[in-house]
C-alpha cells in the first residue's frame, strides 16, 4: 500500500497546491440589531429557488437554492433489483456527493464518513413520507449532489426538500411532501436556517423534519448542548416554518405541473 | 439491513406490545431494563488508560481510552481532543455481509464523535463537559496534550446497542486516569535571573531548576514536561459526571418501551435516541437526538416524549454511577 | 539497551518465571456464560437470558497466560451468498478481528481488509479444513470468528484453540480436535508457549497437531530455523499439543457433564438460574 488511493480515471489537482491566504479581516458580527449578516431576521429562513426537472435523463429531478447553499437531486426510480433476494417491500437508496469545489477546503472524490452521515439524515427524513410496500423487489434511488456547502445542516434540510420534490416529480407514491428545517441556539436565540459561521458560533443546532399535509413529524436530529427548554423552542421555531416551506414545495410542483401541460398542449 | 422477522411474527410482538397491560416477551414491563452488568478497569483491558465492559441481555460492548501525546499545531485546536471509534465484531451481525456491517460501524462512530466534539467557536458562558474534559487532557496549553482515544467494540447485538454503547463509553471515561505531568523547562544555566519564574503549567507545581540542563535555543519557552509518577496514579477526567447517556425509546402509537431485544427493535417501527447530559445539581441537557425508522409521529407526542426520556435516563444515570463509585472509589 | 532481561538464566528460568518446557496457565471458558465477576446495577424479578436470534452456536474463550482471545462459530447453516455454497461439502469462512486495544506489537488500528488479520484467517481456515467433516454439511457454511481480546504471543495458537473448542461446542463433527502450541529456539535450549518478548528474539514455529491421529495440519514458522535442531523443536511441541489436548478434554467434559444434569433437571440450559450459575462457575 505504498501508493496512496490515487484516481487515475479523473483530472486530479495539481501534486502539491497551497490554499489561498487570505487577509484576516475583522470578523463581521452575526447580528446587529436583530437582523443577520444577509439582512433577515433571526426566524427568517434564507429565500428558496425550487425547480423540477432540470436533470433530463433522470425519473424526476429537483434544484433547489437557499442563500449559497446550492443541491442538485436525481431520482431514478423504480428500478429493479436485480441479483436480489426477493423482498415485498421497495429499497430506498440515498446518496450524497459533495462536488469537489463544494467547500472551502477541496473535498476529494472519494467517499468519505461525512457523505454517508448525511445520506442517513436525508434517509430518514424522507423514509416514512416513500410508500415502498408499493414498489416490491425494486430499489428507488435518490442522487443528491451537493454543489456548494454553506451550513451542513441547512444542507440536509434543503437536501430533504429537492428530494421529495424530485420523487413527487418522478411520480413515486408518498403520503405527503416533506419539508425540513434546522435551527441553531446561542446565547441570542434561536436562528433558523444557519449557515456555516452560525453555526459555528452556536452552542448547539437541531434539525426537524414532517409532514405537515399530516401533521407528523418523520426525523429529529440534535447536536451540541442543548437545554431541554431551549430544545423545545427550536422544534417550536422549526415547525412553524413548515407551512411555509411546504407552500414552496407544493408551488414548485404546480409550476412544473403547469408547464408540462402547456408543453402537451403546444 | 436484513429482516430476520416475519410479518406473522412482527405483528405477534406489535399487537401484545399495545394490548393493555403491554405484555413482552420476556415478562418485562414497558419500562424496564434487562440486567446490566458492568465490569471497569484493567480486568476488561489492562493496557488501556480506562475501560470498561457493559452486558445487558445479550447486548455487549467494551468501551476503552487510551491516551495519545499529541502537538499542537497552531491550525488545530489548543486543547486535548476526543477522537471516537467504534468497531463491531462480525459476530454481532453474522448476518450481514462486510459491507453492512461497516456501515453500521460507521453510524455507530458518527453518532459517538458527534456527541464527544465541541463546537469551539461557541461563544456560550456554561462550559460543557467537554470544554471540562479537556481542560484535563491540555500538558502544555498550545504546545501538546492528551489525545483521548475512545474506542468502542461492539461483541454481540441483542438490541439497544445505542444506550449499551454510551454506557459503556460513560463507564470508561469514568475509569479513566490522566497521568499527572509536570512542565519542565531547559534553560540556560548562566541566566540566574529566572530561576524563580513560574512555569507556563499553572497546575502543576514548577521542577527545581535543572542545573545540568542542556544549552538550548535561547527562547525560554523551550518546554517538554516529564510524568510525575506511573499510570495508575492519574487524575480522573472532569466532567465526567456530566459524561452523556443515551436513552432509546422505541415507539408505537400509544406506548413506548425501553431497552428492546433485537427482535423487539425489528417489529418497533421508529426509534427516539436521545443523548443527555445531565449537570451536578441534576438539570438535563439534551446532548444529541436521533430518529431512526420508517414510522413517523405528531408534534405533540414527540414533545411529551422528550421529557420522559429525561426521567429514563436519571434512573439509569443513578443506578450505573452507584455502581461505579463502588468498583473504584 | 543495557537493561536486557535473559531469556533463559543460568539457573533455567525464563523472564516469567517458567521453566524451559514449562506452558502459560490457561484458562478456558466453553458457552456463553457470564463472567463472574460481574456486578448487576439494574435487577429485574424475573429476568430471563433469552438467547437472541443472532446468538452463535458456539463460543469458547481461551487465555493462554496474557493472550486472549474468544471465537464463535456460526452455523453449519445456509449459505447466505449463493455462490459460496459448495454442492458436496461445507463452505468454511474465517474471520479475524483484533480489538483495537489488545496491545502487541502495532496498536494501530487494523480494519477488515488488513493483511496480516486475512493472512492469520487464511491459516486458521486451511488447520481446519481437513479436520471438520465437511461432507456432512452439503451446500451450507460455517462462520468461524475469532476475537483477539488481548496478545502476547502465541496469538495463532490461542486462535486455533479457541475455535477448536467454539466448534466443539456448536456441534460441528470433526475428526479430532486440532491443538496449536508454539515452541521456539533460545541458542539450543527449546522453550514452549512463547511470550511477546520471546518470540521478538527467537526463531519459533506454531504447530496444530490432532493428537489422537498424531497427524499435523498446521506448521507455520516465519523466522530462521536450523534444519537439524528443526526435528528437536517440532517433536517437543507435539508433546506439549497432548499437554493441552488433556485440558481441553477436561473442561469439555465438565461443560457436558453441567448440561446434561442441567437437562436431566428440565431446566433450560440457557436460564440463568442459580443452579445453574453454580455450575457454569464450577467450570
Amino acid at each position: 500500500m505504498a501508493q496512496p488511493s490515487f484516481d487515475r480515471r479523473r483530472v486530479n489537482g495539481p501534486e502539491e497546491s497551497f490554499p489561498p491566504i487570505f487577509p484576516d479581516l475583522p470578523a463581521e458580527p452575526l447580528v446587529t440589531n436583530g437582523k443577520r449578516r444577509d439582512g433577515r431576521a433571526l426566524n427568517d429562513v434564507r429565500p428558496i429557488f425550487l425547480q423540477t426537472g432540470l436533470i433530463s435523463q433522470a425519473n424526476g429531478s429537483a434544484y433547489i437554492e437557499t442563500g449559497n447553499t446550492k443541491i442538485a437531486c436525481a431520482v431514478y426510480a423504480p428500478r429493479q433489483l436485480k441479483n436480489a433476494q426477493y423482498s415485498d417491500v421497495g429499497r430506498l437508496n440515498v446518496e450524497v456527493k459533495f462536488a469537489p469545489f463544494s467547500s472551502k477546503i477541496r473535498r476529494a472524490h472519494l467517499r468519505d464518513v461525512e457523505d454517508r452521515s448525511i445520506g442517513q439524515l436525508v434517509y430518514q427524513s424522507l423514509l416514512p413520507a416513500v410508500q415502498l410496500h408499493l414498489f416490491p423487489k425494486s430499489s428507488i434511488d435518490v442522487f443528491i449532489t451537493i454543489i456548494e456547502n454553506d451550513g451542513l445542516e441547512s444542507c440536509v434540510a434543503s437536501a430533504s426538500m429537492a428530494a421529495s420534490t424530485a420523487l413527487a416529480d418522478a411520480g413515486i407514491e408518498m403520503l405527503g411532501m416533506v419539508v425540513s428545517c434546522c435551527s441553531a441556539i446561542n446565547d441570542d436565540g434561536i436562528w433558523l436556517d444557519p449557515d456555516t459561521a452560525e453555526v459555528k458560533a452556536s452552542r448547539g443546532t437541531l434539525l426537524l423534519a414532517g409532514l405537515p399535509a399530516l401533521g407528523t413529524i418523520t426525523n429529529l436530529w440534535q447536536a451540541g448542548q442543548i437545554t431541554s427548554l431551549d430544545a423545545l423552542r427550536c422544534i417550536d421555531a422549526c415547525h412553524e416554518r413548515f407551512k411555509d416551506l411546504h407552500d414552496v414545495v407544493i408551488d414548485a410542483l404546480m409550476q412544473s405541473n403547469r408547464a408540462k401541460q402547456a408543453q402537451a398542449l403546444s | 439491513m436484513a429482516t430476520i422477522l416475519s410479518k406473522a411474527e412482527k405483528s405477534y410482538i406489535v399487537t401484545s406490545l399495545t394490548s393493555s397491560p403491554p405484555l413482552r416477551q420476556d415478562g418485562r414491563a414497558p419500562h424496564d431494563y434487562r440486567i446490566i452488568s458492568v465490569i471497569t478497569g484493567d480486568e476488561v483491558a489492562p493496557l488501556a488508560n480506562g475501560s470498561a465492559k457493559i452486558r445487558v441481555g445479550g447486548t455487549e460492548v467494551v468501551s476503552a481510552v487510551r491516551l495519545e501525546v499529541e502537538d499542537l499545531t497552531s491550525t488545530d485546536a489548543h486543547k486535548g481532543r476526543i477522537r471516537c471509534n467504534v468497531t463491531c465484531s462480525p459476530a454481532a451481525y453474522p448476518h450481514l455481509n462486510g459491507n453492512q456491517q461497516d456501515d453500521i460501524q460507521s453510524d455507530l462512530t458518527s453518532i459517538l464523535q458527534a456527541t464527544f466534539t465541541s463546537n469551539d467557536g461557541s461563544t456560550s458562558t456554561t462550559p460543557t463537559f467537554l470544554h471540562q474534559m479537556s481542560e484535563t487532557l491540555t500538558i502544555l496549553p498550545g504546545r501538546k496534550a492528551w489525545l483521548l482515544n475512545l474506542d468502542a467494540v461492539v461483541l454481540s447485538d441483542g438490541g439497544n446497542v445505542y444506550d449499551v454503547l454510551f454506557m459503556a463509553c460513560r463507564a470508561a471515561l469514568w475509569n479513566t486516569r490522566v497521568p499527572k505531568t509536570r512542565a519542565v523547562e531547559y534553560r540556560d544555566p548562566t541566566q540566574k535571573g529566572v530561576a524563580g519564574e513560574k512555569t507556563i503549567n499553572n497546575d502543576v507545581e514548577m521542577t527545581d531548576l535543572w542545573k545540568s540542563s542542556v544549552q538550548t535555543k535561547k527562547a525560554t519557552k523551550a518546554a517538554d514536561f516529564e510524568l510525575e509518577d506511573y499510570w495508575d496514579h492519574g487524575e480522573p477526567l472532569a466532567g465526567r459526571a456530566r459524561c452523556p447517556i443515551a436513552i432509546t425509546l422505541n415507539l408505537l402509537p400509544t406506548v413506548h418501551i425501553l431497552d428492546a431485544t433485537r427482535t423487539e427493535e425489528q417489529a418497533v417501527p421508529l426509534k427516539l435516541v436521545i443523548i443527555y447530559s445531565f449537570s451536578q445539581d441534576g438539570d438535563a441537557c439534551f446532548a444529541g437526538m436521533r430518529m431512526l425508522g420508517p414510522g413517523d409521529l405528531p408534534l405533540e407526542y414527540l414533545k411529551g416524549l422528550l421529557g420522559e426520556g429525561e426521567k429514563y435516563a436519571k434512573n439509569l444515570i443513578l443506578s450505573l454511577d452507584s455502581q461505579l463509585k463502588t468498583q473504584w472509589s | 539497551m543495557g537493561s536486557r532481561v535473559e531469556i533463559l538464566n543460568p539457573g533455567g528460568y525464563r523472564s516469567d518465571g517458567r521453566k524451559q518446557y514449562e506452558l502459560r496457565s490457561m484458562d478456558i471458558t466453553l458457552g456463553s456464560t457470564s463472567s463472574s465477576s460481574s456486578t448487576v446495577v439494574h435487577d429485574l424479578q424475573n429476568a430471563m437470558a433469552h438467547p437472541h436470534p443472532t446468538a452463535p452456536d458456539g463460543r469458547a474463550h481461551i487465555a493462554h497466560g496474557l493472550t486472549e482471545a474468544t471465537a464463535q462459530v456460526f452455523g453449519p447453516r445456509e449459505a447466505q451468498m449463493r455462490r459460496d455454497a459448495i454442492h458436496d461439502r461445507a463452505n468454511i469462512n474465517v474471520q479475524v478481528v483484533m480489538l483495537p486495544f489488545s496491545g502487541g506489537a502495532s496498536s494501530r488500528r487494523r480494519g477488515r481488509g488488513d493483511k496480516r488479520l486475512l493472512e492469520l484467517a487464511a491459516a486458521i481456515k486451511s488447520t481446519f479444513e481437513p479436520v471438520i467433516q465437511t461432507g456432512l454439511y452439503p451446500r451450507s457454511q460455517i462462520d468461524i470468528i475469532v476475537e483477539i481480546h488481548q496478545q502476547d504471543g502465541g496469538v495463532l495458537q490461542a486462535a486455533i484453540n479457541a475455535a477448536t473448542l467454539a466448534l466443539v461446542d456448536a456441534g460441528v463433527a470433526l475428526y479430532d480436535q486440532v491443538v496449536a502450541v508454539s515452541a521456539g529456539l533460545h541458542s539450543t535450549a527449546v522453550l514452549l508457549d512463547l511470550t511477546h518478548y520471546e518470540e521478538n528474539d527467537c526463531p519459533h514455529l506454531t504447530v496444530g497437531v490432532m493428537p489422537r491421529s498424531g497427524k499435523v495440519t498446521l506448521l507455520n514458522m516465519e523466522s530462521r530455523l536450523h534444519v537439524s535442531r528443526f526435528e528437536h523443536v517440532f517433536s517437543v511441541a507435539c508433546e506439549a499439543a497432548k499437554i493441552i489436548k488433556g485440558e481441553m478434554g477436561n473442561t469439555i467434559g465438565q461443560r457436558t457433564e453441567s448440561l446434561v444434569s442441567a437437562m436431566a433437571q428440565g431446566e433450560p440450559t440457557y436460564g440463568r438460574t442459580a443452579a445453574a450459575d453454580d455450575m457454569m462457575d464450577e467450570i
